[in-house]
């Protein structure tokens, strides 16, 4: 049996090992485990940017056609990630920080890191300088309901106000609390 | 806008500005949920039909009906606040580009002051004076002589040339005595002959070594 | 006449036609050791004029470089194996390197690989990676080389070494001994592209199942040399040995 990559309908490439058999199976031996579970990580995340998809939950390995079918099963082998074993791979992503449970304190469904709240931070400023909306004050909605599609479209409020509280500490926004919610004003970085 | 200002300061206009756009986001919120329930509406009335339920199906596009009324109803508050809230971000704008105007104006009236009429009259006489004043070392300088300047360098000609006539005078009287005192002759023929003032000095040289 | 001399002036002359014989004879094998090295002189030349203008063929033709090998090891030298057992003609041809560099990267594919097979590799499979690597034509690189290349790894004490598992050449590069029980399970795993369940081992070893079960777990937690594979159709539980699939790099 040749163990090859894959192109599957959304364009993504699977690699050789989402074809094997055992990469479905939780490993007993711990230095086996982690280098799949290492794989695992890297298939996430990667299949996550391709997808932009900010949340994996362990219950998108029972929900059949969820965002994430393509990749916790393989229905050429007839196998799937059981939740156990998902719930194991997003307790290490956590651990090596490219992911944090959210909402916090319980472990059923992470926020994926595959930019980093600080790299985040970077794109939401590049974003509001490029469309000219520097000194004006933004509500959430706005940034991630705009009317043309940013690359923040669709980000996590919860990750926004990471990366927001990023540009606050550096000096490059200003966030604006109301009665009724939240607002953010960005600028260029005082020297 | 201040390049030097840390963060700016939250002004109630922020807070209300933000407040308006809040209820802007909330609306269009709500629109996109009607959107929703107008599709989902369709769909029934279109499933009813294909089993031939037609009242159930004319009781979904009445609700649909309605929906689509308050779709429209929102659409018009939208606009409002819309409006009010770019209106007032243009205002902002207005402000700031008046609050530009005035600081333009403030350095205008500053130049304005250093330069008073009075000061500029005194500065413009100042500088025809000088250039007067220029222009008259310069035809100075261009040889525009005066009468008597005139007289005095006519003077100093006739001057030189009674000078130079008397120098005459006194070379012819030389050479005679020199043959007098029985000196060679072909000497003195040659110092006749050399300019006025050496020529008697020379003379008296040669005098004073026949002598000895 | 007494022309046969005797006495000592007959001594005299038999001993000087003897030294002149000698000298004779020495200045005969002068001239042979002579012509000798001007022979191998020559034959080194031509063997270097011949190894550097045929040495790309000798790089990348298999069946050349074959030839270029059976012909130098029956004059005694070995060109190829590297600049210190090939000593000058290494260094005269600039061959030595060619084996040393297989070397390198038949560690890097075992390195890079081990991960997944546990530090065993199919020796197809080896040749198709480091051909891969190298970029050229898989054939470019023939068993024979690979043998001799792993050969001059082993004064690095790695413990790379060729081991036949059930008629496949396998290249090892981690110290594991390998029991016969493994030995077995490994050219099952090759049969089946990997995958080895222990019924296979009872019904075509003859097996009892503890053994079975025990090499499999053997293997599987205290070796790592297999995955676990809980999701099987059939048995439920089967294993599935890395070094035994093909893996697309």
């Amino acid at each position: 049996m040749a163990l090859s990559t894959q192109t599957i309908t959304t364009g993504f490439l699977l690699p050789s090992i989402h074809s094997a058999p055992p990469f479905f199976t939780q490993q007993p031996n711990p230095s086996t485990q982690s280098i799949a579970t290492e794989q695992w990580v890297r298939l996430i995340l990667t299949y996550a940017r391709h997808r932009k998809l900010f949340v994996l939950r362990v219950e998108d390995t029972e929900t059949g056609g969820s965002d994430w079918g393509e990749i916790l099963r393989n229905e050429r082998i007839n196998r799937k990630v059981l939740p156990s074993h998902l719930s194991s791979i997003l307790e290490a992503m956590v651990a090596k920080n490219v992911a944090a449970y959210d909402p916090p304190k319980q472990t059923r469904s992470v926020l994926l890191y595959w930019r980093l709240p600080e790299e985040w931070a970077d794109v939401l400023h590049e974003w509001a300088t490029s469309t000219g909306q520097l000194n004006t004050i933004l509500t959430f909605y706005d940034i991630t309901d705009p009317p043309i599609e940013s690359p923040l479209s669709n980000i996590p409020v919860p990750l926004l106000r990471k990366a927001i509280a990023i540009l606050v500490k550096s000096g490059r926004a200003q966030s604006i609390g109301v009665a009724d919610g939240e607002g953010v004003r960005f600028f260029t970085p005082s020297r | 806008m201040g390049g030097n200002q840390s963060t700016p300061k939250i002004t109630p206009q922020d807070r209300a500005i933000l407040d308006l756009k809040l209820q802007r986001d909330k609306l269009r919120q709500y629109q996109k949920k009607i959107q929703v329930v107008l599709d989902r509406e369709h769909a029934i009335a279109k499933a009813h039909i294909s089993t031939g339920q037609k009242d159930r199906a004319i009781i979904a596009l009445r609700r649909r009906k309605y929906q689509q009324g308050l779709l429209l109803k929102t659409d018009g508050q939208l606009e409002n606040l819309e409006q009010l809230v770019s209106t007032i971000e243009f205002s902002l704008v207005e402000v700031s580009v008046l609050h530009g105007l005035k600081q333009g104006n403030e350095v205008l009236k500053e130049i304005h002051r250093e330069m008073n009429v009075e000061s500029v009259e005194k500065l413009l006489e100042e500088t025809t004076e000088a250039r007067e004043y220029q222009r008259e070392i310069g035809e100075m300088l261009s040889n525009n002589l005066t009468l008597d300047e005139e007289d005095a360098v006519q003077r100093e000609l006739l001057q030189l040339q009674a000078d130079i006539v008397c120098t005459h005078i006194s070379k012819a009287r030389q050479p005679l005595t020199c043959t007098l005192l029985g000196g060679a002759v072909s000497s003195s023929a040659r110092v006749t002959r050399c300019p006025v003032g050496g020529a008697s000095h020379i003379a008296f040289t040669r005098f004073a070594v026949h002598s000895q | 006449m007494h022309r046969r001399g005797v006495g000592l002036a007959a001594f005299d002359r038999q001993e000087q036609s003897q030294r002149s014989f000698a000298e004779l004879s020495s200045a005969l094998s002068q001239s042979q050791v002579d012509h000798l090295h001007l022979q191998l002189n020559q034959f080194r030349t031509s063997l270097a004029h011949f190894a550097t203008t045929h040495r790309n063929s000798i790089k990348n033709d298999p069946s050349f470089r074959y030839a270029f090998q059976q012909m130098c090891s029956s004059i005694g030298v070995d060109p190829l194996a590297g600049p210190r057992k090939g000593g000058w003609w290494a260094e005269l041809l600039g061959l030595g390197d060619w084996q040393y560099e297989l070397g390198v990267q038949i560690i890097d594919v075992c390195v890079s690989t081990r991960e997944r097979n546990g530090g065993l590799i199919e020796m197809s499979e080896l040749i198709r990676l480091v051909s891969k690597l190298r970029g050229v034509s898989e054939g470019a690189i023939t068993e024979d080389d690979i043998v001799r290349s792993v050969k001059t790894l082993q004064p690095l004490g790695a413990g790379y070494q060729i081991v036949e598992i059930g008629g496949t050449k396998m290249v090892r590069s981690v110290m594991k001994q390998l029991d016969e029980d493994q030995t077995v399970i490994l050219s099952i795993a090759q049969e089946e592209g990997g995958r080895v369940i222990e019924d296979m081992l009872i019904h075509r070893k003859g097996w009892t199942r503890d053994r079975a079960r025990a090499a499999l777990e053997n293997m599987l937690l205290r070796d790592g040399l297999c995955w676990l594979d809980e999701q099987d159709e059939r048995s439920g539980r089967a294993y599935w040995i890395p070094s035994a699939m093909q893996w697309d790099l």
